[in-house]
């Protein structure tokens, strides 16, 4: 196995494939920065350029571009309060925060840093368990993905301390939502009110723009002034500072990436899911939970060491199955696909040198990405000193238009505007936007696989209680059901 | 005030509840249960008497909102190369109160940007608005 | 390409015979949609993207043309979008049968006929379906799956209730004298075959071209298929089972525009599709994933059309 590992990292260190990496990480860096756009958009893009390019350099630059996006979209989440991609959404809970406190040079740097050593845990993983991909995806059917989707809904619900009812109330507005559209298990249409554009449901990214980005535009409108309110604690020094504090909570960052590992390799998951997970249990494990949503840095570290994390685990069903983890993975499969290679079993047989060439490529991107990203923390970080006036319309315009870009539809403009409402008056009235998108990401799927369950089980529900996976998803439901009651009595 | 959120989620899930119960069993089953634990949880919340802390005004909230509702229709209606310099100027100048000079360059450069990155970068089309689009 | 908007403003108002005009003398002028009403990622898709550069080199001029993904109401939305669209060329659409039959029939709201779409060329040959096991399934003939049919129902994993996968494995089993019951649900073609495998459900009915990497890597067994002449050695066909009629059940991908296209417009677009069909480097890219791109020409499309749509008035109540 070394030896293809050695042959993919060789194939990737010739002149031509660096530069097509180095031209990838490029445009996914700043793609993923910018909202709505991320980066299936870059690689939809990018596709038709590839057409004349050898399989491992067209490779190379797809690793570049998917590597870098989470540093863009980190970016723009802690500065903007504006996730570049739906899994950086988690970013802005601390980020934003973080930023406004003049601490954005602080939050970028752990940002950066967290990425980096993100990717690099996922890489190691990813090579350790590829030989057992396939296997891996076939541990989790129907059974283990409704318990997977409750594990995580509890996960988040338990997280919002404090004002735990207003989250799972806002957590239950996002399962509505979620239950908006067409049901791929009976063939229903719901709750759509006769309008197309709702047959597929509400549109993550487009929610996730108005929930923070634009939410927080109408924040810094009606409050004025700039994100940053002290230009003086606006300095480089807090980007290194950002690097020592990943340093300094390497547990944060070990449990960040392996949630994101696993997160990612199982298939319909996804990366949103992997980030806010990542986040919720670290408040969890946190002894100052009330610190989270206030700029705490471990809620940046965690996110982003998951995001990246979860990229290379993504490749496992996309290249064992053919089963793509997001909508990024499946432009990726065009890519594939228009190069000769078909995802599949036959695929890790067949194309190994590749597969591995790509994830040193996805690896190099990701480092390199933080890199660049620190270096332009600093000046980016001066953005927070902007006044509102002037920001908030730039930045509104930017959201909407980059809203209507992700698939070309201006319903997602008036989404992403009832949504910044949403996000606003979620902000103003205290109910916690967490548990909402986690919500509206697991909510339909939670549906599907528990109908399926019963299909399978013709209705005996002990079925749950019959597959090992299953035994352990439902100790870790009752352990973390428990936990606060014990916790409590502690106190 | 204190209860207006709690009132306007009852009424909505109140409506999706109804809506639910007009689909087969199936298709019901999950939206049925958590519109029901959602109203339990509701009623639960406004027993608490839990508030907001902050009070931003009401009128300057009100704004903000009806900036945005105004800007995502003009984009609906005119689309987005219209719609974009429209709404950069006019809050600039009227919100703002920049001169116009400031407020048209603004535009300028905003509208150019997103014209160059999205249109020539990305080759999308952009939308041209309900009343500018071919029929 | 930017959209010319004085332009098409100045042809709008000229009337529908200056727009016709401008439409056929300068066909295209801008990007052109193509409609996959389908999940990004499956195999439906990665058809039209390695399509849709080969079409965008035969167009008589440099445009774009720009997959999108509807996969809404299992296709019925973007299905719905095609008809509707306005009949210029810059609108464009697969579809697959008898699938999307099943659609129609249920509408939703989608309004579309299938039999006034304008078809433009046929995405390779018909497809046959073959029945498959995981690699780890009890059953290990197709007499052994037919002895658990007389016990319980089969349980197949299926799409949804609306795809060409749902009608065939609906239609198949039929035929076959199989008590059935289906898990739908799953999102996409790969999603429901390795359904299968895992053990979700007993067995799986699914196109031969999904299921021959998989056979390859020994990964799913092949108990049955709906080929008149098996390409899978010691594996019953249609015709050693004694049901020809299997080999009626067959997934047809074509390309189609909106009705009421004009005839320049089409004719160009039929043109460029039937060079795409020819590319050397399309053929061979399709070959890979073993989908047979032979020349077609748009009415070949429309008798497939009309011979899928005679299929499914045979079975209709059932899959209804």
């Amino acid at each position: 196995m070394l030896h293809l590992w050695l042959s993919g990292l060789g194939g990737l260190l010739q002149a031509r494939e660096l530069l097509f990496l180095a031209i990838g990480m490029t445009i996914g860096l700043f793609f993923g920065a910018i909202p709505g756009i991320g980066g299936a958009t870059a690689l939809a893009l990018l596709t038709p350029l590839t057409y004349g390019l050898d399989p491992f350099t067209a490779l190379a630059l797809a690793g570049g571009v998917m590597g870098a996006v989470p540093m863009g979209g980190s970016i723009s989440a802690i500065l903007l309060n504006a996730p570049g991609s739906a899994p950086s959404a988690a970013t802005c809970l601390d980020g934003h925060p973080l930023a406004q406190q003049g601490k954005a040079g602080l939050a970028l740097g752990a940002a950066a840093s967290a990425n980096a050593i993100g990717g690099i845990i996922g890489t190691i993983s990813v090579l350790a368990i590829l030989p057992i991909a396939k296997d891996l995806v076939l541990l989790f059917g129907p059974p283990e993905l409704f318990l997977l989707a409750v594990l995580g809904l509890i996960i988040v619900a338990t997280a919002s301390r404090g004002k735990m009812l207003r989250g799972l109330i806002a957590g239950a507005l996002g399962l509505m939502i979620a239950f908006i559209g067409y049901n791929d298990v009976t063939g229903v249409l719901r709750f759509t009110a006769g309008i197309a554009y709702l047959w597929d449901g509400v549109h993550l990214v487009p929610a996730l723009i108005g929930l923070f980005a634009v939410a927080e535009m109408i924040d810094l409108s009606v409050k004025g002034g700039a994100i940053t309110r002290d230009a003086k604690t606006v300095g480089i020094v807090s980007v290194t500072s950002g690097l020592i504090e990943t340093f300094r909570h390497w547990r944060t960052v070990l449990r960040g990436s392996l949630i994101g590992t696993v997160v990612g390799a199982i298939p319909g998951v996804g990366g949103t899911v992997a980030s806010f997970l990542s986040y919720s249990l670290t408040v969890q494990a946190s002894k100052d939970p009330e610190s989270f949503g206030k700029g705490n840095i471990q809620g940046v570290i965690a996110p982003e060491a998951a995001i990246n994390a979860k990229d290379c685990s993504c490749l496992i069903p996309t290249l064992a199955f053919g089963i793509p983890g997001g909508v990024e993975m499946a432009v990726f499969m065009g890519l594939l696909v228009l190069h000769g290679m078909q995802p599949g079993p036959l695929m890790l047989i067949d194309h190994q040198v590749e597969i591995y060439g790509l994830i040193w490529a996805l690896t190099g991107a990701c480092v390199l990405a933080s890199l660049l990203g620190l270096l332009v923390a600093h000046p980016l970080s001066r953005i927070t000193l902007i006044d509102s006036q002037i920001l908030v319309p730039v930045v509104t315009a930017v959201a909407l238009v980059g809203s209507y870009a992700v698939d070309r539809n201006i319903g997602n403009v008036v989404v992403t505007a009832v949504f910044g409402i949403l996000g606003y008056l979620m902000i103003r009235f205290d109910y916690p936007r967490l548990t909402m998108v986690v919500a509206l990401v697991l909510g339909s799927a939670a549906e599907r696989n528990f109908h399926q369950t019963t299909m399978m089980s013709d209705g005996n529900l002990s079925i749950y209680l019959h597959r090992n996976v299953c035994l352990v998803l439902l100790a870790g439901i009752v352990v973390l059901l428990i936990a606060p009651l014990v916790r409590g009595r502690r106190k | 005030m204190k209860y207006m959120p709690s009132v306007a989620l009852a009424i909505l899930t109140v409506v999706f509840l109804a809506t639910a119960y007009t689909y087969p069993s199936q298709a019901r089953a999950f939206p049925v249960a958590v519109a029901w634990v959602m109203l339990f949880l509701i009623a639960i919340d406004m027993l608490s008497g839990k508030t907001a802390e902050d009070r931003p005004p009401v009128a300057g909230q009100f704004r903000a909102v009806a900036w945005l509702a105004a800007f995502a229709l003009t984009l609906v209606l005119i689309g987005i190369l219209y719609g974009v310099p429209l709404y950069i100027a006019a809050s600039l100048r009227f919100r703002g109160h920049r001169s116009w000079i400031a407020s048209l360059m603004a535009a300028a450069i905003t509208t150019s940007g997103i014209w160059l990155l999205f249109a020539v970068v990305l080759r999308l089309d952009l939308y041209q608005g309900y009343f500018l689009s071919p029929r | 390409m930017k959209t010319r908007v004085t332009r098409r403003s100045f042809v709008l108002t000229a009337g529908p015979a200056g727009l016709l005009l401008a439409a056929d003398s300068d066909f295209p002028v801008r990007n052109i949609d193509f409609i996959i009403p389908k999940s990004p990622g499956g195999g439906f898709d990665n058809l039209v993207r390695v399509i849709a550069p080969a079409l965008e080199k035969y167009l008589p001029r440099k445009v774009n043309v720009v997959p999108d993904n509807i996969p809404a109401g299992g296709g019925g939305k973007g299905i719905g979008q095609l008809y509707r669209a306005r009949p210029d060329g810059y609108t464009i659409g697969a579809v697959d049968l008898p699938g999307s039959f099943i659609l129609q029939e249920k509408q939703n709201g989608a309004g579309f006929d299938l039999n006034k779409i304008t078809w433009l060329c046929a995405m390779g040959q018909p497809e046959y379906f073959c029945l498959a096991v995981g690699a780890h399934s009890p059953l290990k003939t197709f007499d052994n799956l037919k002895a658990l049919s007389g016990t319980r129902p089969i349980k197949f994993t299926s799409s949804g209730p609306e795809g060409t996968a749902y009608a065939a494995t609906v239609v198949g089993a039929n035929i076959l004298g199989l008590r059935t019951r289906l898990i739908t649900g799953y999102k996409g073609s790969s999603d429901f075959v390795v359904g299968a495998i895992r053990g979700d459900g007993d067995a799986v009915i699914a196109p031969v071209t999904s299921i021959r990497p998989l056979e390859q890597s020994r990964t799913i067994r092949i108990l049955a298929t709906f080929e008149p002449h098996g390409s899978f050695p010691g594996v019953p066909d249609a015709t050693t089972l004694g049901k020809a009629e299997l080999s009626r059940i067959l997934l047809d991908r074509l390309v189609g525009a909106p009705p009421g296209l004009p005839a320049a417009v089409k004719s160009t677009l039929s043109a460029a599709f039937a060079k795409s069909m020819a590319d050397p480097r399309t053929v061979g890219l399709a070959k890979k994933f073993d989908v047979d791109l032979a020349p077609n020409s748009a009415d070949l499309a429309a008798a497939r059309v009309r011979e899928s749509a005679a299929f499914f008035g045979q079975w209709k109540k059932v899959l209804s």
